[in-house]
């Protein structure tokens, strides 16, 4: 566990253990504490409430534009007035949307398995086996989180002509196999804290390498592990550049992203309604992932952040 | 350590040598297929449509596989120039590219990127300057390599609200620029706050189709004065038409016109409700405008009950013999390198850009017009309420399209901008920002 | 090395270890081989061919590069009006963008630690944002922010004049920072953490000696969070320079001027969302002009490790870190 957590659940602890010493002076508060503490809950919560409304804000109005018609969509007016629950149909008929969303799926799955199988060996001798020009490797590996992907793009579009892959997923999908800078990082980070004693235990037992790895770290980091998995699918899902790059103008293997871009200029941008109503669905998937795996994303982000 | 260095690098240097280049060679020209079998085959089209548009176009496919039923076809939508070009040089070429307009036509041809169709003509014994005009031929080669075809035009004149036009007594419609400019203070009326209620005209380069009069079409603007020359500094017609411009715009709105303009656009919608039932003209808010001959179609679909008429766009004042031209070009359709059908392309290609019945059912349908001298004679065209005008345009000889060159749009893109930058009062000195422009563009072809 | 040659028992000793140290290479070179390819295949190769093409002029399609020598770097500097443009685009985001993200992150970051309770709830709706795709979140403020969005709408309804954010040129840009504030979940969940993490005491004792709450933020907030500021910041950065998507989909939404148009409407209006990324990728893929491109990219790349190197240099006089609390 990153230790400002262990921190935090230490203070509780003591805070907990203070509320049931201390004796309760009186059973009710007079109306004037009771009155002040409430205004002091509102205060304190009335800039975070103003904070959620702009952060929803966006939300309500694409869904409620999704419901207008076409025309209403291109006025000032803020309410759909009749609701048009048929434009969610309507964005099938308009654009190969099923299509777009297998594309992204394979290309998301396919990327998340490839990052996970290829990052966690990586992180492993990064991190628990001790080598010359370890500390060096690892330098390059964050170097090579800060070179731009436009540095390489032509080079390796060019190398892809000549595979004969671009118009396929593949671009997208191989180099996925062959580890991920900011994967292998939040591993290393996390395979760190796992006790040397357990891995000294195992190599006394006589495992090799491979079988510490499997058997001790990977048991252990599964929530680290998990996190990478999730943001390297969020990662593939929400990719535009790489997907719009390698399509080779060949609509069959958009992923929802370009699908969603070219829906706006083929239709010069007129059909406000549809847009959102399929940015909308493009949207939802990932959310209701988020929603689910909340705590592994957040871990994850504090994880990097507070110890990076 | 230091020899794995070299290694590697030594490795790197080797396979960058040997990725460089390579890639397929052009196919030659190859004989039309006309035997008795044919093993089916399927054509890969791409085109720039989309909407209903992509819809009708079908129809006329469909025309195509009944009369050679082994080839059946594969049309997809919305496909810009620039897939066309990444397409063959990532030998991902479809069998026919349909391009919305002539922009790109020199780079097509001088790069290799679509194949010339002189021998596809000659194997056929055709000669195609009986079929289709001179003016549509100009921009679809260059330098003799005539490595597209016309298939439909579009031709560019004004449209104006007779309702309008009654109201504040005018006659006739304005035939030079600075008729144009009286009329327009005529037609535009104002709300109180000082907003534009109704538009005379919108001069403005990016309002709707108003770019074809910075073309120079309409005031014999040269855009080069020898190849790879920039004449926007040294043709005087180019200052006079930019300094109309900004006259117009203060004696027809006042001094803050650019502003109002802007803030008129948005409350249209802004420009994309070019394409939508909120269109300006469509909607009583605009008086006259420059628009090419598919409104027509377009006023009808959106059933717009405005009073409308068409003529061809005033002309510069003192140029004789110009007006009644004015701007055309269209879809241009070639046989990308790399093609795998290119016989059977070349049946598809033929029977678009030379079939009279295809031509016509084409411009019937997309009110576009058509580009061949048969299919100009169509007398359902003719009727056609105020479609006669687009189809005397484009027959006009002295109508044209800007000058291809291997920049592609490269030129007009510098050209907007600095449009833009003068609308905007961003230009100090004219005669230097034309220098300075027309510079920037020689400087453009270094860049091959 | 000093060892002791002779017995046969040093010797055989010798041999297990040299044995161990093989094998133990081994390991480590199979655990290493999956980022060893990668590294060489994706990012020395590219790295070297992009540097030899930026010498030469290639369009793809006629097969071999031509040699050019330094040809694309002195047009880029001399003659290429775009290339200032899109850098001096960039730059904008890098320098006022990114600083105020940072900003708004850690306020609303401060406003979530005032909350006893729910604040899990409000952390979930700040942060759900950031798992929006960028070209929905793009295209869903495209329509926000447009003349008639509901944006200018509730704009409209308070009286304040509302800028046709898409069109204007003047505030292209300050859009495309709205809708990065939309997403600064991110860095906010670390920014909570960090603030949450600060040692009460050390406020208890500023209270003690009478410090206002803005002399408690400034001299002991700020101080024991700069080592995350200093992250976000250098993350900030290396994003902002190779912003993309957000522009991409603003610019070739908002444009078009012209039916028979078939250039593209990137960085409109009137390049004012043309950044450096974005020109990059029109001089690749829609020019084809690849040596040209490369020269670009390694431009870019010089720029964004001097930029990093700095930030990284200056880090000393004003992060701050305790000894033991990371």
């Amino acid at each position: 566990m990153p230790r400002a957590s262990q921190v935090a659940a230490r203070e509780n602890v003591v805070r907990r253990a203070q509320v049931v010493v201390a004796p309760n002076p009186r059973r009710t508060q007079p109306a004037g504490v009771r009155r002040l503490r409430f205004l002091r809950t509102v205060g304190d919560h009335s800039l975070a409430i103003v904070f959620a409304v702009i952060f929803v804000s966006p939300f309500v109005f694409v869904v409620l534009t999704s419901l207008m018609t076409q025309h209403q969509a291109l006025s000032r007016d803020l309410w759909p007035h009749p609701f048009q629950w048929g434009n969610y149909i309507e964005v099938f008929r308009q654009e190969p949307i099923l299509r777009y969303a297998w594309n992204t799926v394979v290309y998301a799955g396919l990327a998340t398995v490839g990052v996970v199988l290829s990052s966690v060996p990586v992180a492993y001798a990064l991190s628990r086996i001790r080598w010359k020009g370890r500390q060096a490797v690892f330098l390059i590996v964050i170097a090579t989180m800060m070179l731009p992907a436009q540095v390489t793009i032509v080079p390796l579009y060019l190398i892809f002509v000549r595979l004969g892959w671009i118009g396929t997923l593949w671009p997208l999908i191989v180099p996925a196999f062959f580890g991920d800078a900011f994967s292998i990082f939040l591993l290393r980070q996390f395979f760190l804290t796992i006790p040397e004693e357990l891995v000294d235990a195992a190599r006394v037992d006589g495992a090799n390498e491979f079988q510490i790895m499997w058997h001790v770290i990977v048991k252990l980091a599964k929530p680290a592990i998990a996190a990478v998995g999730l943001f390297q699918f969020l990662y593939a899902w929400n990719d535009f550049f790489g997907p719009l790059v390698y399509d080779g103008g060949n609509p069959q293997i958009w992923t929802l992203s370009v699908g969603l871009q070219q829906f706006t200029t083929i239709h010069r941008g007129v059909l406000w309604n549809l847009q959102m109503a399929a940015s909308v669905m493009f949207m939802v998937p990932i959310i209701i992932l988020f929603l689910f795996a909340q705590k592994a994303f957040i871990e994850g982000i504090t994880l990097t952040g507070v110890k990076g | 350590m230091k020899r794995t260095i070299i290694g590697v690098l030594g490795i790197a240097m080797l396979a960058v040598a040997c990725t460089a280049g390579g890639g397929s060679s052009a196919v030659s020209a190859v004989d039309t297929g006309s035997g008795a079998t044919h093993s089916p085959v399927t054509l890969n089209v791409w085109s720039f449509y989309s909407g209903h548009e992509f819809a009708q176009y079908q129809a006329v496919l469909s025309d195509f596989q009944a009369k050679y039923p082994w080839i059946s076809i594969k049309h997809t939508p919305g496909k810009s120039d620039t897939d066309y070009l990444r397409a063959v040089n990532s030998n991902t070429a479809p069998d026919l590219a349909i391009s919305p307009g002539p922009d790109n036509v020199a780079k097509f041809c001088s790069s290799g990127a679509y194949q010339d169709l002189n021998p596809f003509l000659q194997q056929d014994g055709m000669d195609v300057t009986t079929i289709i005009p001179p003016q549509a031929l100009r921009y679809t080669s260059y330098q003799g390599d005539q490595c597209t075809l016309p298939v439909l035009s579009d031709a560019y004149g004004i449209y104006y609200n007779k309702d309008m036009f009654a109201a504040a007594h005018i006659t006739s419609p304005p035939k030079t620029l600075s008729e144009l400019e009286t009329d327009a203070k005529k037609l535009t009326t104002f709300n109180p706050d000082g907003s534009i209620k109704v538009a005379g005209c919108d001069p403005l380069n990016g309002f709707y189709e108003s770019t074809a009069l910075y073309n120079g079409g309409y005031s014999q603007g040269q855009w080069y004065s020898a190849p790879q020359k920039s004449a926007f500094g040294t043709d005087p017609s180019w200052a006079k038409l930019l300094t109309w411009q900004k006259n117009f715009i203060t004696d027809v709105y006042g001094p803050d016109g650019y502003a109002k303009l802007r803030d008129y656009l948005s409350t249209l919608g802004g420009p994309n409700s070019e394409w939508s039932s909120s269109h300006g003209f469509e909607t009583g808010q605009l008086a006259m405008m420059m628009d090419g001959e598919w409104r027509t179609a377009f006023i009808t679909t959106d059933k717009s009950n405005v009073n409308y008429e068409t003529a061809p766009f005033p002309v510069m004042d003192g140029i004789t013999g110009l007006y009644g031209a004015g701007q055309i070009g269209g879809d241009v359709i070639g046989i990308p390198t790399g093609a795998p059908h290119p016989a059977e392309a070349w049946l598809l290609l033929k029977y678009l850009a030379t079939d009279t019945g295809a031509e016509e059912k084409l411009a019937e349908t997309l009110g576009n017009v058509p580009t061949t001298y048969e299919s100009l004679k169509d007398p359902k065209l003719l009727a056609t309420p105020h479609f006669k005008t687009f189809l005397d345009i484009f027959a006009n000889p002295k109508s044209g399209f800007k000058p291809l060159t291997v920049i592609g749009d490269t030129d007009s893109t510098l050209w907007g901008n600095f449009l833009s930058d003068w609308e905007a009062g961003k230009v100090p000195d004219l005669q230097q920002g034309l220098n300075g422009v027309a510079q920037q563009i020689d400087q453009q072809f270094q860049l091959g | 090395m000093a060892v002791v040659t002779g017995t046969p028992r040093a010797a055989e000793r010798e041999r297990l270890r040299r044995r161990r140290a093989r094998r133990k290479a081994l390991t480590v070179t199979a655990f290493m081989s999956p980022w060893i390819v990668g590294f060489l295949w994706f990012y020395i190769y590219p790295m070297f061919a992009s540097l030899f093409f930026s010498f030469t002029k290639y369009d793809g399609i006629r097969q071999t590069p031509q040699w050019a020598g330094l040809f694309n770097y002195k047009f880029m500097f001399t003659k290429d009006p775009f290339f200032w443009k899109s850098l001096g685009n960039t730059f904008w985001i890098v320098i006022i963008g990114v600083p105020l993200q940072i900003t708004f992150a850690l306020l609303v970051a401060w406003a979530l630690t005032r909350p006893r309770r729910g604040r899990g709830v409000y952390r979930t709706l700040y942060f759900v944002p950031t798992m929006v795709p960028a070209v929905a979140a793009a295209l869903a403020f495209l329509f926000l922010l447009n003349g008639h969005g509901p944006f200018n709408t509730i704009l409209h309804f308070f009286h304040i004049p509302t800028p046709d954010w898409w069109q204007d040129p003047a505030w292209s840009k300050p859009g495309l920072v709205l809708l990065g504030m939309w997403g600064v979940g991110e860095a906010m969940i670390i920014f909570l953490a960090a603030l949450l993490d600060v040692p009460q005491h050390l406020y208890e004792a500023a209270d003690i000696e009478g410090a206002t709450g803005r002399q408690k933020f400034r001299r002991i907030t700020i101080p024991m969070i700069s080592p995350v500021i200093f992250f976000s910041a250098v993350i900030g950065v290396i994003y902002g320079f190779q912003y993309f998507t957000e522009a991409y989909v603003i610019g070739a939404g908002s444009g078009g001027a012209g039916a028979n148009t078939a250039s593209s409407a990137l960085g409109s209006p009137n390049g004012s969302t043309l950044f450096y990324t974005i020109w990059l990728y029109q001089q690749a893929f829609e020019a084809f002009h690849f040596g040209y491109a490369s020269a670009m990219a390694w431009v870019l790349f010089v720029i964004v490790m001097a930029c990093t190197v700095a930030l990284i240099k200056t880090s000393n006089r004003w992060v701050f870190y305790q000894g033991g609390f990371r």
